[in-house]
């Protein structure tokens, strides 16, 4: 009820005051720098090269995204708790932003190779979101993906044959031209991020006079 | 309405200990799972527990018929990295105070699920107490966290 007060709020009020909302989402990206990092996630250029399979057995690479704006998410199948949160979460901002969500890729990239085959995979993300797509691959390319997007994971045992991987928790946010835009963080308020993706998905509209944030 | 359920439910139990101490009641409030494929193997349930006795209460494990074994584990995010460690040691719940099992922090554990879990789906969870006492918890199966949430309005 509450949340649905907001979206409202938020989808009404940020095509029409854009000023503010432009105020919001200046503040918010400024949040997301490293105050000491010579450059701003908004200039890094992220997640390329990359080649993996999709769930419907499909071999993809970043290029099969280009153009698009990206939710990038690492984890595992047997995870969970914060695989599924964050899967979760990501299904809730799509929901939240209605008609655009279907301008947005959301990826689930696999850290488990041995187990998340793409038919797996595709029962898994299905269970959250039928517009998420499942990527995994060979232990080499899902170290390349890990790799392009600078994160890491590991492999620990919990006894015997079982194990579980340990792995980034961020949601990568890629504007359409392939940069970091930032990342969702799911102690924040789904229409955060939802504000944070419009704006990706604003800044980087193909029309766009000005390349948002290019002044920054 | 559904607490009043749960305490008639805790204190039958632990009556029915005869030793355990009768002044612990621990109470189970919105206990959810999320859907879940059994071929995958693990599932998780979250749930707030409060401690209305005078006496504190540690929760040391569970069981259901519905998986193999319960496990209490708590995710932690250090520096961006997501990791999950086991708590054999289990979780006390201080009197008077609660302890909230929630998405990224504590959770149970739900490993080797007989079936599929389904949205909808109500299934119990017996939580174990080092009391000797054990505590039946129902829980509901949902894609998401049940809304009615933080201030507990549908009581």
């Amino acid at each position: 009820m509450n949340r649905r007060t907001l979206l409202a709020t938020l989808g009404v009020g940020i095509p029409v005051a854009g000023a503010l909302g432009w105020g919001v989402s200046e503040w918010m990206l400024r949040l997301m720098q490293s105050p000491a990092s010579p450059s701003s996630p908004m200039q890094q250029s992220i997640g390329s090269p990359f080649a993996l399979t999709d769930h419907a057995g499909r071999r993809v690479t970043d290029t099969s995204y280009a153009g698009t704006v990206r939710l990038v998410f690492f984890g595992f199948t047997h995870c969970p708790d914060v695989c599924p949160t964050g899967l979760g979460y990501i299904a809730e901002v799509l929901d939240g932003l209605g008609d655009e969500a279907a301008k947005v890729r959301p990826l689930f990239i696999s850290v488990d190779s041995s187990r998340d085959t793409p038919e797996l995979l595709a029962s898994y993300v299905t269970q959250f979101h039928p517009a998420l797509i499942g990527l995994t691959g060979s232990e080499a390319e899902v170290a390349q993906a890990a790799k392009v997007f600078r994160t890491y994971y590991g492999k620990v045992s919990t006894g015997g044959d079982s194990y579980v991987m340990e792995h980034s928790a961020s949601i990568y946010l890629l504007g359409s031209e392939g940069t970091l835009r930032g990342f969702l963080d799911t102690h924040e308020p789904v229409a955060t991020a939802v504000s944070k993706v419009r704006l990706a998905l604003r800044d980087t509209a193909p029309n766009a006079a000005t390349p948002a944030g290019a002044s920054s | 309405m559904k607490r009043r359920v749960l305490l008639a439910t805790a204190a039958l139990t632990l009556a029915g200990r005869g030793n355990a101490q009768p002044s612990s009641m621990l109470v189970a409030e919105r206990a959810w799972s999320r859907p879940a494929l059994a071929r995958i193997g693990t599932a998780v349930t979250y749930l707030t527990l409060r401690n209305d006795g005078s006496a504190p209460v540690r929760v040391v494990g569970g069981s259901t018929d519905i998986a193999e074994t319960v496990e209490i584990h708590e995710s932690v995010v250090d520096n961006n990295v997501a990791r999950m460690r086991p708590r054999p040691e289990g979780v006390a719940v201080p009197s008077g105070g609660s302890v909230r099992f929630q998405p990224n922090g504590l959770h149970l554990m739900l490993m080797k699920p007989r079936a599929d879990l389904r949205a909808g789906q109500i299934f119990t969870i017996t939580l174990r107490l080092d009391n000797g006492a054990t505590l039946d918890v129902p829980v509901t199966v949902a894609a998401r966290e049940p809304a009615a949430g933080h201030d507990g309005m549908h009581h």
